[in-house]
């Protein structure tokens, strides 16, 4: 059985719907115990929370395994699940709201530049929003900014995820990304602005 | 201010959020790998979508990623955890929320309060008189007949486990391959059309046959053959047969695969 791919297992289980072979389910788990005992620590950050995670996306992946198509690989498709189980995570239990630090993010510290941002967010729509984080910012920062914003995970989660070694891991790349934005917001802007004058004289 | 931080929050949520162009990952890892014509479209949303190029990093850091020194020993601790939860995994009833960064409560507290606390102890009176009463009647367990009259052993449904090749192929299978039974001296194998039709059979005394030309040649693109393997008894008595698994070469359009 052991020579078998996982793609294989998977199809050997399907086989035998409503039963299928304890061992090749093993087997198939078994080969993929580590990889989302790892992806679950770092989403959690303690190994009790982790495991009861990932418990459950086990158990998810064993109750959809006919829904697998063989599309694509295995590992995809355990990725699949293992991320919508952390998002449901996020979404049921909002463990990124009370991060500390997170108000200073969102704020940025300066009074001044918040209420830059209050007016950006007033003035560009969110399809803007996308082309300018495409455009500004690195690789890095497009996913601390999509898995913090767009996901709702929390910094400490984003840190361990990518595996970012910095100091203050995640935090550091949303300043900067924020940073970078902000700046081509203001030049977005001036070129409204100036615009607007251009047609007044006219 | 916190109200106006939320509503720049909410821009960003907006804005990063998966859109429906947004490719499920299978798809999302095909398209980078390749570059079909009929994927063109879904390449170009990538190229330039910050949600998707996000996704495609976490799938490649979820696959390739190998555990730092720091998280080893967490990490097979809770390797450990789900070998020995084996088990629960696949007893597990339907979607139960998972209770992610908080300690479970034990079961037996969620029966201590109110109206349940009543009917917690209601039940384990009567269960525990029931008991009593179960045991008071002397009533002997049954035994086991596990082994026919005559001592042939004789297999369960999964004892006879055929292997591969079995679902879509990359290529025509060279072999059959099954896991030994218990008692069997030697092992029947045939392989059949769809309509059962037999197209070839034969004996093997190990655990694995090699498929003659003949055969290879049969199995083509999008044709799909049955194979099944029964074990015998060194005195040729049937002991039992495995499911019958099904295999096919894909057509070319549907082989692609990340």
């Amino acid at each position: 059985m052991g020579r078998l791919s996982d793609e294989e297992l998977v199809a050997l289980a399907q086989e035998a719907a409503g039963s299928p072979p304890v061992a090749c389910i093993n087997e198939l788990f078994r080969r993929h115990y580590a990889r989302v005992a790892r992806w679950c620590f770092r989403f959690t950050g303690d190994r009790e929370s982790a495991a009861d995670l990932a418990q459950e996306i086990f158990a998810k992946v064993y109750r959809s395994l006919g829904s697998f198509r063989g599309q694509s690989k295995f590992s995809t498709w355990l990725y699949s699940v293992a991320r919508n189980e952390c998002v449901n995570a996020v979404k049921a239990l909002s463990i990124s709201q009370a991060e500390p630090g997170d108000d200073v993010l969102l704020g940025l510290a300066n009074p001044d530049e918040s209420d830059f941002w209050f007016a950006a967010e007033r003035m560009i729509s969110a399809q803007l929003a996308r082309e300018l984080l495409n455009e500004a910012l690195d690789e890095t920062e497009k996913a601390v900014f999509t898995l913090h914003f767009g996901r709702n995970f929390s910094l400490a989660a984003i840190t361990r995820l990518l595996g970012l070694r910095n100091a203050s891991g995640a935090k550091a790349y949303v300043v900067s990304a924020r940073r970078k934005l902000s700046k081509l917001i203001q030049r977005w802007q001036a070129q409204e602005q100036r615009a607007v004058g251009e047609g007044r004289e006219r | 201010m916190p109200d106006r931080a939320l509503e720049d929050r909410e821009l960003w949520r907006q804005a990063l959020e998966p859109t429906a162009a947004c490719p499920v990952p299978e798809e999302l890892v095909r398209v980078s790998r390749e570059v079909p014509h009929d994927s063109a479209a879904t390449r170009a949303h990538v190229e330039g979508c910050v949600q998707c190029q996000t996704e495609l990093a976490l799938v490649k850091e979820f696959q390739s990623a190998t555990t730092d020194p720091g998280e080893a020993a967490a990490v097979s601790w809770i390797t450990a955890e789900l070998e020995r939860r084996f088990e629960r995994i696949l007893t597990a009833s339907s979607a139960a929320p998972v209770a992610v960064l908080h300690k479970p409560v034990p079961w037996y507290r969620r029966f201590d309060r109110g109206r349940f606390r009543v009917a917690a102890l209601t039940a384990a009176g009567l269960l525990i008189l029931l008991g009593v009463g179960l045991n008071l009647r002397g009533v002997q367990e049954p035994e086991l007949n596990s082994k026919s009259a005559g001592g042939a052993v004789v297999l369960r449904s999964e004892e006879l486990i055929a292997l591969a090749p079995i679902g879509n192929l990359k290529q025509p299978p060279a072999e059959l391959r099954w896991q030994a039974a218990p008692g069997a001296a030697h092992y029947l194998v045939k392989v059949m059309e769809v309509d059962r039709t037999e197209l070839w059979k034969s004996e093997s005394t190990e655990t694995s046959i090699s498929l003659p030309a003949a055969i290879r040649k049969a199995i083509v693109p999008g044709k799909t053959l049955l194979w099944q393997v029964t074990a015998m008894s060194a005195d040729r008595r049937t002991l039992g047969s495995s499911k019958t698994l099904s295999f096919r070469l894909p057509v070319r359009s549907d082989s692609s695969k990340d």
